[in-house]
């Protein structure tokens, strides 16, 4: 069981993640002890990614609302089940993948846009919104709309799995190595989805994108 | 409407960052937290289905299903095969030698002691020296049971098409098979019971040459025919003159009056108007 948990805290990335993987066993394993009000130390740390990674993959802000409360649920209702192979972050995001999948997979037919407003204060994206609009001569907040839109279309054309993996690599951030245990599929399978997806993708967005 | 530029200047990579930054308000935490909260309690209220565990312990033998259904492919293949050889052991039980060997020592009347020593002496020296050992032996109680193992083969080999009324004559039959033979006989004879049964094993009734069947006697005519029938059809034949005509003389009466009445010209009409075609009959009024 040591051996196990070893090696699932050597496959977390970086220190910082270490540590965080550390400070959330911590939390665990009170949780298992009886005191539940660790649980919302760990909703408060995760809420924002959990939610942020469901949205990206829905495009709803309601459906992500509701299925990051589900997943939080699921993730309160087993967690003494949680043996620590993995990061509980790594945990958390797989049933909330799941869970996420489930849902899409169920409503396919159904796709409705409910978009949430593009924080322009975020340097990363007042930079790429800056480098569009430059000299374009369009009304920046319907650029930036627009834009938003076009992407969010071009997200949900990809198939699940692809848009799945492409949410956790490009928008999340994860390694390789996490999307693959998370998707429970080898990293190979991670590197071609995301290859095939990226194709795709910068065939729907020629018009931003440079060559 | 798309950028007017003719070279836009960001990656794929940077477009998707972009979506990073659709965040939901601070106002949105708080009714999310609230919501979060009630699904919370009711999970601790609401109790569990039944049906949870058994969804638990299949996710974790979900993962065993290729070794575990390759298992029960070979045990299914195993048992298939064991079951068809099952009838092939009990074939062999059924040989013509084990039928033989257990007439041979049944209790009864048979036909086999009505041989004397003497004459079986002589058929056993003329003989090959192989053959000797066949069912004869058995009344001799030679003791040499290799030899007697091999002689049984044979005896039966030599045996079977003078029971089966092959085109040989019967004197060409060794003497244990005609013994054999007429011991059969005999047996069907006297217990019908049992021939009946001998019949059903391997349809014995075959086997039986045309002398040991001159030789059975059927049980049912033995059985003489007593006055009292005789009295009974007397008096039947006076009560009904018409029950007098025997079955052969009336169906002889009626295929005479069939042929009067009917012309060879109307026989052939009436064959014709009978037509079978495909999959259908054409009955011609």
């Amino acid at each position: 069981m040591d051996a196990l948990k070893a090696i699932g805290k050597t496959l977390v990335a970086s220190p910082d993640r270490q540590q965080e993987a550390d400070s959330d066993w911590d939390i665990v394993q009170r949780v298992q002890a009886g005191d539940v009000t660790g649980f919302d130390e760990l909703t408060l740390r995760y809420r924002g990614r959990v939610y942020g990674m469901i949205y990206n993959m829905t495009s709803n802000r309601e459906d992500a609302a509701d299925l990051t409360q589900d997943a939080f649920i699921k993730a309160f209702q087993s967690i003494n089940r949680f043996q620590g192979q993995s990061s509980f972050f790594t945990w958390l995001y797989r049933i909330a993948v799941n869970s996420t999948l489930t849902h899409l997979r169920k409503n396919k037919l159904r796709t409705f846009f409910s978009l949430e407003k593009v924080d322009e204060n975020d340097r990363h994206s007042a930079e790429v919104i800056e480098a569009l609009t430059d000299n374009s001569g369009v009304e920046r907040d319907t650029f930036v709309k627009e834009l938003q839109e076009r992407l969010n279309e071009a997200m949900q054309k990809l198939s699940i799995k692809h848009r799945t993996v492409v949410t956790l690599f490009e928008i999340d951030g994860l390694g390789h190595q996490e999307i693959a245990e998370i998707m429970n599929c080898s990293v190979g399978t991670v590197r071609s989805r995301l290859h095939y997806a990226k194709q795709q993708l910068q065939s729907e967005l020629q018009p931003y994108i440079r060559k | 409407m798309t950028p007017e530029r003719n070279s836009p200047q960001v990656s794929l990579e940077q477009l998707l960052r972009l979506k990073r930054a659709e965040r939901p308000a601070p106002e949105f935490w708080h009714q999310f937290e609230r919501e979060l909260r009630v699904k919370q309690l009711a999970a601790i209220v609401e109790p569990r289905p039944w049906w949870a565990p058994f969804i638990r312990i299949s996710t974790k033998v979900a993962r065993y299903q290729l070794p575990v259904g390759a298992t029960a492919i070979l045990a299914l293949t195993f048992l298939t095969v064991q079951e068809y050889q099952q009838p092939n052991t009990l074939d062999s039980q059924y040989s013509p030698n084990s039928i033989v060997t257990k007439i041979d020592t049944m209790p009864g009347p048979a036909v086999a002691v009505t041989l004397p020593d003497t004459q079986i002496d002589q058929v056993v020296n003329s003989l090959p020296a192989n053959a000797s050992a066949g069912p004869v032996q058995a009344n001799h109680k030679t003791t040499n049971a290799a030899t007697g193992i091999q002689a049984r083969v044979q005896d039966v080999s030599e045996m079977v098409p003078m029971l089966s009324g092959g085109s040989q004559s019967e004197e060409t039959y060794s003497p244990a098979a005609r013994v054999i033979a007429a011991n059969l006989a005999a047996v069907k004879a006297n217990t019908p019971e049992l021939a009946q049964m001998v019949e059903r094993v391997s349809g014995m009734n075959t086997l039986i040459t045309p002398r040991a069947k001159s030789q059975m006697v059927d049980p049912l005519a033995r059985v003489k025919t007593s006055t009292d029938n005789r009295r009974s059809s007397r008096l039947l034949a006076s009560a009904l003159p018409a029950v007098n005509y025997s079955a052969e003389e009336s169906s002889r009466g009626l295929n005479n009056r069939v042929d009067r009445s009917l012309t060879e010209e109307r026989l052939y009409d009436s064959i014709s108007r009978f037509g079978v075609k495909a999959d259908r009959v054409a009955i011609k009024f």
